[in-house]
């Protein structure tokens, strides 16, 4: 069972694409602006916040003496953007 | 009796024997709830937002001339509720809409006619009641690879820059807050020069068609008859007009991230272009219309020098052209058969952005008769139109992320009134608001 999941792993990652998903980007992000290094669990719960409940432009406190920026795109404001 | 027995039993052996199957049936590999969940996900394709405003004012005016008025203890509580539903159906095709209610907090009496005079354009802002109205409804349109995208429908033409400043958003309007403040429906036509410019250079090039359309509702002639200059009790009367009056704008809009000296620079370019439009008296005198111009300029620096320091200053300069009267010796801004109506607005906003806090201050200086249609003020008098000069500070309070308090104080000047029928009348009123804002994103 457990080859079996860790293969499946293995074929996932090999077919995604090349492009970082969300919890890899809230990652770099908070490792980019913070210098602060997050487990995948950790950023898996801030995908909620800084992706969902957040005000676009606005920025975010994720602990103590770090802000990032909401990752919520600002759509519907100014056209063909 | 017997049926209904026999037919119960039936009912729950049918029941036990579906829980037992899928009690029995084997769980569902790893790839088939992957699956399952995707699926599920490419079925959520909109995207559901909103905000909700609730605000006092507290309003004195004094005047002496034209007219004597002094009055220090208006009060006003009003809520705005907006609900954004949006869809991105593919990466070339992405629907936008909102809907949006403005009302005075039970609203017991309203005295001295209506709070618009186009209720299809003002109606959304007139604090109308509990009513729901259209705020916005367009497509953005690109092909495949393309750098142009189409957008039709009711577009994102109100709320423009500086206003975004307020409530620490991002930009929240295609045109600039001093070109037109209005929802306006029509065409728009965007080319993303982006990639001829070197890397955080962002170039649009905008043109837009938004025409206003004049309807004879005439019985059985209904959409079969050009509308009349004027009506007499309610019967067309004068010559004929056209039914889509033109309205156009041609836009440069400018920006450049992430540099050493500021967070992000905005500049945008702007000229419009609109008329004849009609005015109806009622009375069967009117042969007016008027035709009108503006270009504006603004120029916005966040986050100067990598601090919270943010500045924006626009100018725009009007020009609305009157033809004909609207009854004897009342032209647009004039009493003469025809005249033209020059001025121009300076905006310069600032703000500091400290921790979850802001505190912000705008000037504003009109000078001669500046024409600038605001449909969609935030306050209630019109201080971006105010035709003399005007001073805003606010204090911001961001909580919990999605919580906006503000407390703010406006003072407007009036050296004359707004351009309407007739001469422009000077005048020396003084208007003075404080206000307070309670803002939930959702």
């Amino acid at each position: 069972m457990r080859f079996g999941l860790a293969l499946l792993s293995v074929v996932s990652l090999w077919a995604l694409p090349a492009q970082a998903g969300k919890v890899e980007s809230v990652q770099e992000l908070l490792m980019e602006t913070c210098k602060k290094k997050v487990s995948y669990e950790q950023a898996l719960v801030l995908i909620r916040p800084l992706y969902l409940t957040c005000v676009p432009g606005t920025k975010v406190a994720v602990g103590e003496k770090c802000q990032v920026k909401c990752l919520k795109p600002n759509a519907g404001a100014v056209i063909g953007r | 009796m017997r049926l209904i027995f026999l037919s119960v039993l039936l009912l729950l052996s049918v029941s036990v024997r579906a829980q037992t199957e899928q009690q029995t049936s084997s769980p569902k590999s790893v790839e088939e709830r992957l699956a399952e969940l995707e699926a599920n996900q490419n079925l959520r394709y909109i995207s559901l937002s909103g905000f909700l405003i609730s605000s006092y004012d507290h309003i004195a005016v004094s005047e002496t001339y034209p007219r004597a008025l002094d009055h220090n203890d208006l009060q006003y509580a009003r809520l705005r509720f907006s609900l954004n539903a949006d869809a991105e159906l593919n990466p070339q095709l992405k629907v936008y809409t909102r809907l949006t209610a403005t009302k005075f907090m039970n609203n017991w009496r309203s005295q001295g006619g209506t709070p618009y005079y186009i209720k299809d354009i003002e109606g959304v802002y007139s604090q109308s009641g509990s009513e729901i109205h259209l705020e916005k409804a367009y497509v953005d349109l690109s092909c495949p690879a393309s750098l142009w995208t189409l957008s039709v429908g009711r577009l994102p033409t109100v709320n423009g820059s500086p206003e975004h400043f307020w409530d620490v958003l991002p930009r929240q309007g295609t045109y600039p807050l001093l070109t037109f403040d209005a929802p306006l429906d029509g065409v728009g036509v965007t080319y993303r020069a982006d990639s001829h410019l070197p890397m955080n250079h962002e170039l649009s090039l905008r043109a837009l068609y938004t025409p206003f359309m004049d309807v004879s509702w005439n019985g059985m002639y209904k959409y079969l008859m050009p509308p009349k200059e004027d009506t007499t009790g309610g019967t067309p009367s004068g010559s004929d007009t056209d039914t889509m009056i033109k309205m156009w704008a041609l836009q440069a809009d400018y920006s450049l991230k992430d540099q050493e000296r500021w967070e992000d620079l905005t500049a945008i370019v702007q000229y419009y272009q609109g008329g004849p439009l009609p005015f109806s008296s009622g009375a069967g005198t009117s042969d007016l219309n008027i035709e009108v111009n503006g270009l504006t300029g603004l120029l916005e620096v966040m986050g100067i020098a990598q601090t919270g320091l943010d500045v924006s200053l626009s100018h725009t300069y009007t020009n609305a052209i009157s033809d004909g009267q609207f009854a004897p010796g009342l032209g647009f801004g004039t009493d003469k058969n025809s005249g033209s109506n020059q001025g121009s607005i300076t905006l310069l906003s600032t703000r500091y952005r400290w921790a979850t806090w802001a505190l912000g201050l705008e000037w504003l200086s009109a000078s001669n008769v500046p024409f600038y249609f605001s449909a969609a003020p935030e306050d209630l008098t019109r201080f971006y139109s105010t035709p003399g000069s005007g001073e805003h500070l606010y204090v911001t309070k961001k909580i919990f992320n999605l919580v906006t308090a503000r407390m703010g104080y406006r003072q407007q000047d009036l050296q004359n009134y707004p351009i309407t029928f007739g001469p422009v009348a000077s005048t020396d009123r003084q208007v003075k608001t404080y206000y307070l804002n309670l803002r939930t994103d959702f």
